[in-house]
């Protein structure tokens, strides 16, 4: 009897093909099917390599079979933000500068995956560059990427087909990037897990910039435990990047299960109590998630920070509008036509900003970082909303825009540190409800462990998206 | 900022084919970057960016 392979886990995949009960080839041309089935609708792939994909889960197939398995990430299909370069696959950034773009040479975190066996599916939509502001994506060179959870929703922003494709099973993981929350906000609006972890921990070498110094490489799966293990296989110190650190890689699967009993968890209420006030559903969620928390047998603590999510914001603002405009300042100057609207006025804006404010907004960083350092090393990890508005249609662009505005995920772009989002329930609409937990520096293994036993007593994790092959038709 | 203005800032830097209508945003973007750095705070002196240059162990 065939097995339904619709909207495997990572970690389901990976026992059923070490017990030899699914092969690598058959999980990859389920998931391409699904693809094909879906893609047509909800657009969350720029470029498919089925061809590639096909060729890889059969190399995989005799390697395991000859017991030469690499571990649990072989033969399992994943696929990329087509910011990340791949050697001969046509990397765009979603953008009509770079429809000819085929990179020599593969983004680490890319050739770490592939070393560990596992098989690329294509490339992701993006905003172009990673930039925007919630702002309609409709000049661009590819269609829109729609929610799976109701395809007239927006999905997020700007690893937005990251978050689809994990959301419809169109991938077991993705690998996004964050400068502002565009791994995590994606990942929240789409329901799936998003982290973007400590700067430094993941290697940015052959992604193409948003910015220079608050970008952000960040694993999207469906399960903590997903997250983990491509945490496991992608960390660490990178010659080709120089802001990578040089220490040791933790076990990230070892602390899964062992629960939060014990554990100090801050609670941040300002970002959604007093900065941006949440929508009724959202506050309720998050106490109601809490709770679970409370009765798993953690210790929840008040806990604040001095500076507000605005002033956050602002600082991402200030600094990356200047770096953006520094990476693509010739090609505004030579092609702003064919640039979207979203990238050309986010450049023209950074045109104002003097290299004195700039450094000013750098040192109000480091300001920011240390007072928010602070708050988190007091604790074991901290709770937080990370977005705080109902999800909104997508074709509505000042909804959209409060959308991204009303998140707390810039927070952590500033201060660096770990921060995952988490689904937390859904609201009565089915769109799903996400909260944020952030670890102290390096500590990423502490978010999962955390993360893991919300996720184990809830529910949530058994809900997908309702769509079928049918519903998904192009229309 | 005057469209004028932006026009002879644009044409500064080598942006020399804006329509008006480009040059009247350029003006709106230029106002609202200018309110958005009247919002960062003064800092005392000592205070270093954040990311100041690391110099790399050399190999030996």
């Amino acid at each position: 009897m065939p097995q339904n392979l619709d909207n495997l886990t990572i970690a389901e995949a990976a026992r059923r093909i070490e017990s030899d009960a699914l092969s690598p080839v058959a999980l990859v041309e389920a998931v391409l099917a699904r693809i094909a089935a879906l893609d047509g609708r909800l657009h969350g792939y720029i470029t498919v390599t089925a061809t590639a994909a096909l060729e890889a889960a059969r190399a995989a197939e005799a390697d395991i079979k000859a017991g030469r398995r690499r571990g649990k990430l072989h033969g399992i299909p994943y696929a990329l933000k087509d910011n990340y370069d791949t050697r001969g696959i046509r990397t765009t950034a979603s953008s009509r500068l770079m429809l000819d773009n085929v990179p020599a040479r593969d983004a680490t975190l890319h050739a770490r995956l592939q070393a560990a066996g596992a098989i690329l599916l294509g490339k992701l939509s993006t905003w172009e560059f990673g930039t925007g502001l919630g702002e309609r994506q409709n000049d661009l060179p590819f269609p829109e990427p729609r929610n799976p959870w109701d395809t007239a929703r927006f999905a997020g922003g700007s690893s937005t087909g990251a978050g689809v494709a994990v959301a419809a099973g169109m991938a077991l993981a993705a690998l996004g990037s964050d400068t502002g929350g565009s791994v995590r906000v994606p990942a929240a609006a789409c329901g799936t897990v998003g982290l973007k972890p400590t700067y430094g921990r993941l290697s940015v070498a052959g992604i193409l910039p948003n910015t220079y110094s608050l970008d952000y490489p960040g694993p999207l799966t469906w399960s903590v435990e997903d997250t983990a293990l491509i945490l496991q296989a992608t960390a660490g110190h990178d010659p080709l990047d120089p802001t990578t650190v040089d220490r040791p890689v933790p076990d990230y699967s070892a602390d899964l299960e062992r629960g939060v009993k014990g554990l100090k968890l801050g609670v941040i209420r300002r970002f959604h109590a007093r900065d941006i006030p949440a929508a009724p559903e959202i506050s309720d969620a998050f106490e109601t998630a809490l709770a679970v928390l409370r009765g798993l047998g953690a210790e929840l603590v008040e806990c604040d920070v001095p500076h507000s999510v605005q002033d956050y914001r602002l600082c991402v603002r200030l600094i990356g509008q200047p770096e953006s405009l520094s990476i693509h300042e010739i090609d505004l100057r030579e092609r702003h036509r064919e640039m979207g609207k979203a990238l050309r006025e986010k450049l023209m804006g950074s045109l104002f900003v003097r290299a004195s404010d700039y450094i000013r907004a750098t040192r109000w960083r480091r300001e920011m970082a240390e007072a928010t350092d602070l708050a988190i090393a007091a604790c074991d990890a901290v709770i937080c909303a990370a977005t705080m508005l109902p999800v909104p249609r997508y074709d509505d662009e000042p909804a959209t825009i409060e959308y991204m505005a009303a998140s707390a995920t810039s927070v952590f772009n500033v201060s660096g540190h770990p921060a995952l989002v988490q689904c937390m329930g859904f609201d009565g609409r089915g769109l799903p409800l996400s909260w944020q937990i952030v670890g102290r520096y390096f500590d990423e293994a502490t978010v999962l462990r955390v993360a893991s036993a919300y996720e184990a007593a809830t529910p949530w994790r058994g809900r997908r998206p309702s769509l079928s092959a049918k519903e998904a038709a192009p229309t | 900022m005057t469209p004028t203005d932006a026009k002879r800032m644009a044409d500064g830097i080598g942006l020399t084919d804006f329509p008006p209508e480009d040059l009247a945003r350029l003006a709106t973007l230029a106002a609202n970057t200018d309110a958005q750095i009247a919002k960062l705070p003064l800092l005392a002196k000592p205070v270093a960016p954040a990311n100041v240059f690391r110099v790399p162990t050399s190999p030996r």
